[in-house]
């Protein structure tokens, strides 16, 4: 057991690693794994908490009534990649067809359909377990907060989470944006320097800010919301706590706004690593 | 006065026992009359005697059509009752299996406790059509957790752990959030993992 000595401090754990935690490819498992146990408190926020439920837990569930719906599993599989293929659920699509490579449970729809659910209840849960403590909720988003009922018959608690998880603007985030209005200038102002000109999903979340400087209430809705997600991540984090990310969008805006992050590597980076020197050369 | 019919009422001695006794002497000519030959081949008791279950034969518009009665009986929902008998009496054994397996994790030995393990898990799926959803989930939470995984790819604690939450589970201390939250704390992988990696933007 490690003593605090030992351990790196505390991390806030940003969206994309419980998704790549549970759903991952097991070297980037292996590797979160390590980072984990280095950590003396994990943190992480309803905000994040929110968008876990929606990239990872409504996929779930919404995959789950297609899979009711086509014959096969397959079938349902082929069809939610052909048409709601994101960043963030083509992971989890890609998890599920691993899942499909045992003949008896891509033969069976019902015994699919018991996995769907494992999922939906164990990725429901993950999140739980894994996050010791949550800061603050400036951005007052109550979407973190949805639960699966238990007691109601498991499809109706389904339907009830969809419906809740969607997005009806109930949260200050117009006033999380508008205290941090200064941050938010200096973020424009350094964003256009070099490197972080050159950020490609830091820029996407910039230029949203800049149209929008003026009149910060625009932000408060569905789409805006999600497109500012990292930015919107890096105002609320406490300076005291490390980002533990994939996504190296937050680079920028850690940088500028004086945040300490942790980009983990990239699959490709973490097989050229374990590759043998003989074929490295 | 009209004479009454009396009929015997002495249990177990047939009325027309004494009409059949005064036929004897016509016994031989009776058995030299042939029996009409039967239609129906009796496939019955030969199945009974090897202990499987009868095709039957389906004669229509002059083309056969073979029923397998197997395939029919195996799709019948067993009763939640029968369900849940299998699925006690195999999580009863588990238990013992998983310490066998702990002891062995490190020669050739463990691997059949793995495979009988994985075969006890397979008995209670053949019934889960009538099990409750808690214990289908479960069931299903179990079988992930060794999905891929080789014996020797065990930890000693994580076997201690699934022995843990079957043990609590069957005695009624461990709900399902329970089973899962123990398996989270302990870095038991129930979760299928992806080929691909979503920060490329390649794939």
């Amino acid at each position: 057991m490690k003593t605090n000595n030992q351990l790196d401090g505390d991390y806030f754990l940003e969206t994309s690693v419980p998704r790549q935690m549970l759903f991952g490819h097991s070297l980037i498992k292996e590797e979160i794994r390590k980072y984990l146990r280095r950590c003396a408190q994990k943190w992480s926020s309803f905000y994040v908490l929110m968008e876990y439920k929606r990239s990872v837990v409504k996929t779930l569930i919404d995959f789950y009534f297609v899979a009711k719906e086509e014959k096969t599993p397959s079938d349902a599989l082929h069809y939610f990649q052909e048409g709601f293929k994101t960043r963030q659920n083509k992971i989890i699509l890609s998890a599920i067809a691993t899942l499909l490579e045992d003949s008896e449970i891509a033969n069976d729809k019902i015994k699919f359909l018991v996995k769907l659910e494992t999922l939906i209840f164990g990725s429901f849960q993950y999140f739980h377990d894994l996050i010791d403590k949550y800061i603050e909720n400036r951005t007052g988003c109550p979407l973190g907060k949805i639960s699966i009922e238990d007691g109601t018959p498991r499809e109706e608690a389904y339907r009830k989470f969809s419906e809740e998880i969607d997005c009806v603007r109930r949260c200050s985030l117009d006033g999380l944006l508008k205290d941090r209005k200064g941050q938010l200038k200096l973020l424009i102002r350094e964003g256009e320097k070099d490197p972080h000109d050159k950020n490609k999903g830091f820029q996407e979340a910039l230029l949203l800010i800049k149209s929008a400087i003026g009149t910060l209430d625009v932000l408060k809705t569905k789409t805006n919301c999600m497109k500012i997600g990292d930015i919107i991540i890096a105002l609320e984090v406490p300076k005291r706590l490390q980002i533990l990310t994939f996504d190296r969008g937050f680079e920028s805006s850690c940088q500028i706004l004086g945040k300490r992050l942790i980009v983990l590597p990239s699959l490709a980076t973490l097989k050229k690593s374990r590759a043998p020197a003989s074929q490295l050369s | 006065m009209v004479p009454q019919m009396q009929s015997p009422v002495t249990t177990g001695v047939d009325p027309l026992q004494d009409f059949a006794d005064s036929m004897t002497a016509f016994k031989p000519y009776l058995a030299s009359l042939k029996q009409p030959s039967q239609e129906k081949e009796d496939r019955y008791s030969e199945f009974l005697y090897k202990g499987l279950t009868p095709q039957i034969l389906e004669k229509g518009n002059g083309a056969s059509q073979v029923i397998d009665v197997t395939a029919s009986r195996y799709a019948e929902k067993p009763s939640r009752q029968y369900a849940e008998l299998v699925f006690q009496r195999n999580m009863k054994e588990i238990p013992s299996l998983l310490e066998q397996l702990k002891a062995n994790l490190q020669n050739p030995e463990g691997a059949k406790f793995m495979q009988w393990f994985r075969e006890k898990l397979h008995r209670v799926w053949e019934v889960a059509d009538a099990l409750p959803k808690e214990k289908v989930l479960f069931l299903s939470v179990l079988e992930e957790a060794v999905r891929a995984k080789k014996w020797r790819d065990l930890a000693a604690g994580q076997v201690q752990v699934l022995e843990q939450v079957i043990k609590q589970t069957e005695n009624g201390t461990l709900n399902l959030a329970g089973v899962l939250s123990t398996l989270h704390h302990n870095f038991i992988d129930i979760y299928p993992s992806a080929s691909i990696d979503e920060t490329d933007e390649n794939e």
